[in-house]
Order: structure tokens, then C-alpha cells, then sequence
């Protein structure tokens, strides 16, 4: 009896000095510290965004691929939704709705922009298996290139479809048959610029706020109380529970 | 009987030096230094290069377009949306390289680039400035509009 009580203490150590290895330190609560804003009342449906995304980002050419991309939501008078984005907009949308749809039976129609909500509770990275994707400490859920098993657990899990997995005839070879997603242009605004989608738009629709950047100036406070003022803003499939932090103004419910 | 015991005693830390062995080569540098991923690849992430519009300065060469642009109706539209990503060009000016894709070069003509924000369409919103070839048919755009500024500029 004494021995296995001997044996079992010594067990129970090693678990606990295992345990203690193990743990991983506690993340530091993170604050996001940026905001990315669409005003879907500005955005002409151009997609320059979706162009200067895939260039910025080696993003493959070919249309299934895409970091971000717009959607046409168009409503019938008959209270039926209508999405298409062909070639995720890139480069506009040649076909006019009207050439889709008898131009009478249109209720109302607008571009939607999409990319990845850099969500404070991340289902993909919830998922993920090997700790490959993550949220930083300033809020950016990223994916590691070389940690990434391309097991696509993560693309079934985001909501939004912002995921994909990188195909071989993309130019960064390094990254084949890993899972993409849009980062914000991580390495764009961490060295204080914005993202090339944002930098290319030419009517404002796209708007990046640096939240607590030291060289902070006024411009991205007066455009943070601006789009605090504005009424109807919205995040796309809230009772996800996601928490995500790219805010619409503009659109219905419907658009998820 | 001690002889088992000590076999186990053997076996168990035996399994626990593999454990750890195998671990550490295992779980890759930085893994957890802040939370369950690798952290040296934020900073692999972050510094990846930068391809479009970075503080290019345009405006150091190019003064005259700077006073047509700043006052005009596109003054809020950066140079990139509709030169392009000429890194090399504002690295190097004797560089001319064009944008194969935004800019004035991707599309078959000046009206044509035009058009690609400017066309009609009900998806646009309604106070978004829209032309339709009706406007005119025969007339490069840019006989009567200045890009710079476009409704001000009419010559």
C-alpha cells in the first residue's frame, strides 16, 4: 500500500510539473486597434478594391480567389433578394443589372463590399487545430503560412466566407495549399499605411481608422466621431456572436 | 516485488524525458510566447513588402496636377486609383513601367476608362455622378473634361 501511494504521488507530480510546462500564458486581453468602415451608400461597384487587393496581396488572378470582393444585392419589387458577384467584381461589373433583370420589377439595388471581419471572437481560429491562425494583440486574425496543414477546418467555420485555400498557381509558393484570407494588409497599416483597398477607392466607400496609433492624427478622430454619429450602422450576421469589427453603414438586414 | 517497482519508476521517467524531448523539438520556436500560435509570424506577416502606394510624394514632380487635382471634383481620389501601383515609377523616375491593371492602360480607351466609375447603373447611388454614352457619343471625354478636375477644368 505504502509503495502505491509512493507511485501515485510521483505521478500526480509529474502530471503537475507537465502541466506547469505546458500551460501556455494567458493571452493579455487584446484591444483592437483598428476599424475598418464601409459606407455602402458611396460604394459605385468600380472594384479597383478587388484588383489592388489581389496585386497587394499576390492573391491569384483567377475569379474564385479572393481576399475581398463586392456582391450586388438587388431586391424585386416582389420583396424577392437577388446576390450576384461576378469575377467578385473585379475590375466592375461589366453586366448592368438591368441586362439581368427587367429594369421594372427592381425594387432597389446597391454593392456590398466584403472582406474579412477580423472578428473579436473568431470562429476560425477557434477551430483551428495546429494554432496556425490567431488574433494578434491589436485585433488581426492572421494565418500562419508555415504552421498552416491545410486541413480547411477554418473555411468551413467563418461565417462570412472570407476564407480560401491557396492554390498552386499562385505566385507565392510558400503559401500553396494553405488557407488566405484578407489581414487588413497587416503589413501595410503596421507600418501606418492603409490598405490598399482603402487607399485605391475613389468615392470614400472603404475607410480604415487607426484607433491608437501614436501618430495619430486628427483626421482619423474626426472620421471615428463621424461614423459613431451615423444611425443604422451595422455588422454583418450578429447573432453569429462574432463580434465583428468591420462596421456597414448603409445596408439592410438582409445582407449577411 | 522492488525490482517491478523500480522497472516502472524506470519506464515513467523515461516516458516523461521523451515527452519533453519530443516536445521541444516539435512545438516550433516562439509557439506561445504570448498565445497559442507562433509569434515570430506576426512579424514575418508584418513585414512583408508593400506593393501599392506607400507615401509616394507624387506631387514633388508633379505640381501642376497637384494644383488641377487639389481643387477639383476628384481631389479626395488618391493618384493610385487611377495611375496605378507605380512603386518602381516613384522609386525611380526614369522608370515609365503603366499599370496593367488600374490604370488609364487596362481599358480600350479613355471613354471607356471613364465609364468604368462613371457608367450608368441602378446599383450606383442615386448622387453619384453618371453618364450615359447619350452624353456623347464621338468626343474623347477628356476634350472637354480635365481628369485633375473634371467639371471645373472645362476647357
Amino acid at each position: 500500500m505504502k509503495r502505491r501511494k509512493f507511485l501515485l504521488s510521483i505521478l500526480g507530480l509529474g502530471v503537475a510539473a507537465a502541466g506547469l510546462q505546458l500551460k501556455v500564458k494567458s493571452s493579455k486581453s487584446t484591444k483592437p486597434a483598428y476599424l475598418f468602415f464601409v459606407d455602402v451608400t458611396k460604394c459605385i461597384g468600380c472594384g479597383r478594391c478587388v484588383i489592388a487587393c489581389k496585386i497587394e496581396n499576390d492573391v491569384p488572378l483567377e475569379p474564385i480567389y479572393f481576399r475581398t470582393w463586392i456582391e450586388r444585392y438587388t431586391w424585386l419589387k416582389d420583396g424577392e433578394l437577388k446576390v450576384d458577384s461576378p469575377n467578385g467584381g473585379f475590375g466592375g461589373f461589366e453586366t448592368e443589372i438591368t441586362e439581368i433583370l427587367e429594369k421594372d420589377e427592381i425594387e432597389k439595388s446597391y454593392f456590398v463590399p466584403k472582406l474579412c471581419n477580423q472578428c473579436e471572437e473568431p470562429p476560425c481560429v477557434q477551430v483551428c487545430p495546429v494554432g496556425a491562425t490567431f488574433k494578434t494583440e491589436d485585433g488581426v486574425v492572421l494565418v500562419d503560412e508555415k504552421y498552416c496543414i491545410g486541413c480547411r477546418y477554418c473555411i468551413q467555420a467563418c461565417p462570412y466566407g472570407a476564407r480560401y485555400i491557396y492554390p498552386s498557381s499562385g505566385p507565392v509558393k510558400s503559401r500553396v495549399g494553405t488557407a488566405d484570407k484578407c489581414t487588413w494588409c497587416y503589413h501595410r497599416i503596421r507600418k501606418g499605411l492603409e490598405p490598399a483597398c482603402v487607399k485605391v477607392c475613389p468615392t470614400g466607400a472603404r475607410q480604415f481608422i487607426f484607433l491608437d496609433s501614436e501618430d495619430q492624427d486628427s483626421a482619423y478622430k474626426t472620421k471615428l466621431q463621424k461614423i459613431k454619429q451615423l444611425k443604422g450602422l451595422r455588422t454583418l450576421k450578429p447573432e453569429m456572436g462574432t463580434k465583428p469589427k468591420v462596421l456597414y453603414y448603409g445596408i439592410d438586414s438582409d445582407v449577411r | 516485488m522492488r525490482k517491478v517497482s523500480t522497472r516502472i519508476l524506470i519506464l515513467y521517467f523515461a516516458g516523461v524525458i521523451i515527452f519533453f524531448a519530443l516536445r521541444a523539438v516539435l512545438v516550433p520556436p516562439t509557439f506561445g510566447e504570448v498565445g497559442w500560435y507562433r509569434n515570430a509570424s506576426v512579424e514575418e506577416i508584418a513585414g512583408l513588402e508593400t506593393k501599392i502606394g506607400e507615401e509616394y510624394r507624387c506631387f514633388n514632380c508633379h505640381g501642376n496636377e497637384f494644383a488641377e487635382w487639389s481643387v477639383g471634383e476628384h481631389r479626395n481620389i488618391s493618384c493610385e486609383s487611377c495611375h496605378g501601383l507605380l512603386k518602381s515609377h516613384a522609386e525611380n523616375p526614369e522608370e515609365t513601367a503603366y499599370d496593367e491593371f488600374l490604370s488609364l492602360k487596362a481599358f480600350n480607351s479613355s471613354i471607356e476608362f471613364c465609364l468604368s466609375c462613371h457608367g450608368v447603373s441602378v446599383s450606383k447611388p442615386e448622387s453619384f455622378p453618371q453618364v450615359s454614352v447619350e452624353h456623347n457619343k464621338y468626343w474623347d471625354c477628356l476634350r472637354c473634361h480635365n481628369p485633375h478636375n473634371p467639371v471645373g477644368g472645362e476647357s
